[in-house]
């Protein structure tokens, strides 16, 4: 079982906090289509059966249908794909369609992220969406009526338009919506986009960590009280709709990435394409070698604790078992003081973390992280 | 040895010692133009990077004089601060004659005044310059003033140099032969030798440097150290160019450097006089002086398994750091590390960052404290270097603490601000004197244990930079004393306990609390901070909980980087100390001393 996950590199403009590769001029796009195409033929080792399809970006919904009808076809042409595949698509609303959606479908896509955001007018201008409210409504409602069996929205907190109670009712709204999954992410300030660089200037306004914790543990209650499973500190899915797809990333499963800045992974090793358009497609036309790294057991132990302690699927201590002698020592050295201190917790064979302790994931993980050196 | 000079520069802060001594190298090509580095004596690199000078260093020049003669030139350079004044008493001891640089802006400051009463004590020609007249800022009347009222020279004596174009160069060096005496010794007399510094390299062992007063040294020779009475044979001898040139021999006049096989510095004691063991000279050279650390701190590695590694690279750095002093200790917070003695808080930090760079040593460095002495009521005396030694107020019938006479020089307009300072330090005005109109010097009678710390940087800030300070202990007094504890979560950070004076406690006690809950970092649950005398709690601060350490998103093309980064968080952990449930960071125990304004 593997995945492919497809970048496309292209927005319309650039969203302020988003650190993802993209370009916003869409001068080569056809060129970009064309190395994709090749990569997909060119994957070495290809896996016996595809189990998920994912095009993320990016916005992948700048592409017409006729070019991803190209891109499905030559997943189809070059590798085996399972009968039940998971095919997902990532969708900003001002490119959803009635007509779109139903094309989409006949394509198999049948999994439409789409990045609402927020329902507030304010939140998107602060944050430079290319769409307005309204859109985003008429946008899911082609969505949920196109036959799409999972349509999946994301949602932002921790925004300065949105107070208390306005995020309550954008949790309320989005219930009476009924996705088969939500994904709502606290807003984090990554290095090289412009929310850092007002931050750095001093002219970021920010919403206090406190509020922003109120309303990750508001967003946990309402959702999971709506029904909603919270299997991933940011994902939340009706039951039998977690994306497969991400799921096989927490999971370490293989998958293939196709694209600008697309990560792979074999079970060992760790590949990935150089996130800049033009040189990609040179990459491509030249067949350079993607950079890439062997992960060392610690560094596979690293990633297996801080992407358990990211799930509620947490850490089975069978598996640790797996690594080296030191690092299990060290696991259960310092897993012993943090059960002590009530901050992990356990049952049965599993480790792991409440969801309310997610929020504080990247400090557990790395206290229980192995220092190779 | 009539064509002999030594002399030292006396000099403060950067009124352009280094940048001077250069240009006197490069003018007797003693270093070639290509192998100048900026600040050629300066060779450690904390030296370099500081721009100061910590350990003083000798070399050789030759001089052709307008009268056709070669002279030889012993230049001695001195540490510029006060922590490592003891060295340059020995090195002003060697000498005959001073340059007394000032800088021609910034005027007379209180380090060149200590200095400068050293070498008058010890009979120096003094050659005034005024140092940096190529500045725009200069002011050579007033200056020049000033250097007459304090040496009582004529204005023709002081020679205008900038050590930056080179003008005066040639001045300051005929002015050496034509006003600094030859010396004065006698070869034939049995070796006298005074030791002014020492040195270590890792290959060659302890290398001293000496100047000899009377008689000879051959290679060879067996010698003896008279004040620590040991016998080693004087292996290598030679003078100090750039690089050591070895020789057979060295007469009565000269300066020179001795490798006799020995590894620790501890073995060869700066001030101490070399004679010859056949020959012995009937008594030392005066002024040897063992010594004595002012500041003692606990210093701990990060991980207790290296504890085996630090007591090595601590005897490494005494080898060449005779004037660190330590022993080992326990902590309860810490675990097994050293109790360590410098001569001042500079002097604590340069080995500290020593410890990391030279040796890789990450250490924890705590709360520092001075020497006290106790008396307990059976009448037994104690020497108090760490807080947790203090006897039971119960046992204790009195303590005393060491004080200082310090010396500060500054303007007028500041003699305000300056006497706040010092009163909230305990302080008493001793003495003012104007020196000139624009510049007063203030003397105060001082608890040592209040300067040690936070007290040169505050004196900056008030002052805008514009006071110069020197102290010298004088004796020890009775004192109010009390333990201050820090508490973490409850638990005692023996650490981070201190001695304070009475009236001081609660203030200090807030302060303390407050700097903590700025440096700790927060964790998973909530931390109280205390200070406590004895079982009263006299101030408490909280840090709450860390409420967010997450990312929002971790697919597939994010996860090498996030382990990267995490490993990274893991690294900046290992950097601190777990006390109890609490992560100290390392820099804490230093920094929660720098209290800010009103410590
Ligand atoms: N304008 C000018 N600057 C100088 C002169 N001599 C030194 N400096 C500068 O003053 C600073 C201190 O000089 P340095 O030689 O390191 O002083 P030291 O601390 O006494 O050794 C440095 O920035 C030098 O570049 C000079 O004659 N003229
Ligand atoms: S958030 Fe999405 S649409 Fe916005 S810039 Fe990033 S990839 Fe493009
Ligand atoms: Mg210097």
């Amino acid at each position: 079982m593997a995945g492919i996950y497809i970048h496309v590199p292209f927005c319309r403009q650039a969203c302020h906090y988003c650190s993802f590769h993209f370009s916003t001029s869409l001068r080569l796009k056809e060129e970009m289509m064309s190395a994709m195409l090749i990569e997909m033929q060119q994957v070495e080792n290809k896996p016996s059966m595809i189990d998920t399809i994912y095009f993320g970006g990016g916005t992948p919904s700048i592409l017409s249908i006729e070019e991803i009808k190209l891109l499905m076809d030559q997943i189809y042409r070059h590798y085996e794909v399972s009968g039940d595949v998971e095919v997902t698509l990532e969708a900003n609303p001002e490119d959803l369609s009635e007509d779109y959606v139903k094309g989409l479908r006949d394509l198999g896509v049948n999994r439409l992220s789409i990045g609402i955001q927020s329902f507030l007018e304010d939140d998107l201008q602060y944050m430079n969406r290319a769409h307005s409210a309204e859109q985003s409504l008429q946008a899911i409602e082609y969505a949920l009526s196109g036959g799409i069996r999972d349509v999946s929205l994301d949602l932002m907190f921790g925004l300065i338009g949105s107070d208390q109670s306005a995020w309550r009712a954008s949790l309320e709204q989005i219930i009476d919506l009924s996705p088969t999954h939500i994904s709502c992410y606290n807003l984090t300030v990554e290095e090289q986009t412009a929310f850092a660089h007002w931050r750095e200037k001093g002219q970021l306004q920010e919403v206090d960590e406190n509020i922003q914790y109120e309303q990750y543990l508001m967003t946990h209650e309402l959702l999971s009280s709506a029904g909603y499973d919270h299997y991933e500190i940011s994902n939340y899915a009706k039951p039998g709709h977690r994306s497969r797809h991400n799921q096989s990333y927490w999971n370490s499963q293989p998958y293939i990435g196709i694209g600008p800045s697309a990560h792979s992974f074999n079970g060992e090793r760790r590949s990935w394409n150089v996130a800049n358009n033009a040189k990609y497609l040179k990459q491509i036309k030249e067949g350079q070698e993607r950079e890439s790294e062997l992960l060392s057991p610690s560094d596979r132990y690293n990633e297996y604790i801080m992407l358990g302690l990211r799930t509620a699927k947490g850490i089975a201590k069978s598996q640790i078992d797996e690594f080296p002698k030191k690092m299990r020592e060290s696991f259960d050295a310092v897993s012993a003081r943090l059960l002590g201190q009530g901050v992990l917790k356990s049952s049965g064979d599993t480790i792991y973390l409440s969801p309310e302790q997610w929020y504080i994931s990247d400090a557990i993980s790395a206290e229980l992280f192995w220092d190779a050196d | 040895m009539k064509k002999i000079r030594n002399f030292c520069v006396i000099a403060h802060i950067d009124h352009g010692k280094s940048t001077l001594s250069d240009r006197l190298l490069e003018r007797t090509q003693t270093i070639s133009q290509r192998d100048m580095k900026n600040q050629a004596l300066d060779d450690m690199d904390i030296e370099r990077e500081r721009g100061i000078t910590i350990k003083s260093h000798a070399i050789q020049m030759y001089y052709k004089h307008t009268d056709g003669e070669t002279y030889t030139y012993n230049l001695i350079d001195t540490p510029g601060h006060v922590d490592f004044s003891y060295e340059v008493s020995r090195s002003i001891a060697a000498c005959e004659g001073a340059l007394l640089l000032v800088d021609a802006s910034q005027g007379v400051q209180a380090q060149t005044i200590s200095n400068l009463y050293l070498a008058i004590e010890h009979d120096l020609e003094i050659i005034p310059i005024l140092n940096k007249v190529d500045m725009e800022s200069a002011m050579v009347e007033e200056m020049s003033d000033q250097i007459i009222d304090l040496i009582g020279c004529d204005k023709e004596d002081i020679i205008l140099a900038s050590g930056k174009t080179g003008i005066g160069i040639e001045d300051i060096l005929s002015a050496i032969v034509d006003r600094i005496p030859a010396p004065k010794g006698d070869p034939k007399e049995p070796l006298q030798a005074l030791i002014f510094d020492s040195m270590f390299n890792s290959f060659r062992g302890v290398i001293a440097y000496f100047r000899i007063i009377n008689g000879v040294i051959n290679k060879g020779d067996d010698i003896r150290f008279v004040n620590t009475g040991k016998v080693y044979s004087a292996d290598e001898i030679g003078i100090l160019q750039l690089n050591q040139v070895p020789k057979n021999r060295l007469e009565a006049g000269n300066v020179g450097y001795v490798i006799t096989g020995i590894k620790e510095s501890k073995e060869i004691k700066v001030g101490d006089t070399i004679t010859q063991d056949k020959n012995p000279c009937q008594s030392a050279i005066q002024g040897f002086e063992e010594v004595k650390p002012m500041v003692f701190a606990g210093i701990y590695p990060i991980d207790n398994d290296d504890f085996e590694d630090l007591r090595d690279s601590l005897e490494k750095l005494q080898l060449n750091d005779a004037s660190l002093v330590f022993e080992p200790e326990t902590s309860i917070a810490l675990g097994f590390g050293f109790r360590c003695g410098f001569l001042g808080m500079l002097h604590l930090e340069i080995i500290q960052e020593r410890l990391s760079r030279e040796f890789d040593q990450e250490v924890i460095t705590t709360v520092p404290n001075v020497s006290y002495n106790a008396y307990t009521k059976r009448d037994e005396h104690l020497i108090i270097n760490t807080p947790a030694d203090l006897p039971e107020p119960t046992l204790l019938d009195r303590v005393e603490e060491p004080y200082i006479k310090a010396q500060i020089i500054t303007k007028p307009e500041y003699i305000g601000a300056i006497m706040t300072l010092c009163m909230e330090k305990r302080g008493e005005l001793l003495n003012q004197t104007y020196l000139t109109t624009e510049r007063v010097e203030l003397s105060f009678d001082l608890p040592l244990a209040e300067i040690v710390f936070d007290f040169y940087d505050r004196l900056k800030s008030i002052t805008r930079g514009y006071a110069s300070f020197d102290y010298a202990p004088t004796d020890y007094r009775a004192s109010d004393l009390v333990k201050l504890d820090i508490k973490l979560n409850g638990d005692s950070v023996d650490a981070l306990s201190s001695l304070v004076h009475r009236t001081k406690a609660d203030s200090f006690g807030r302060q303390i609390c407050k700097r903590l809950k700025e440096l700790l970092p927060r964790q998973q649950f909530m931390i109280a901070i205390q200070a406590a005398i004895g079982a009263k709690i006299i101030a408490r601060e909280t840090i709450s909980a860390l409420r967010k350490d997450v990312t929002a998103k971790c697919y597939g093309g994010d996860i090498t980087r996030k382990r990267k980064l995490l490993e990274k968080q893991k690294k900046g952990k290992k950097k601190m100390r777990q006390i109890g449930t609490v992560q100290v960071p390392q820099k804490a125990f230093l920094e929660v001393l720098k209290l800010g304004d009103n410590g």
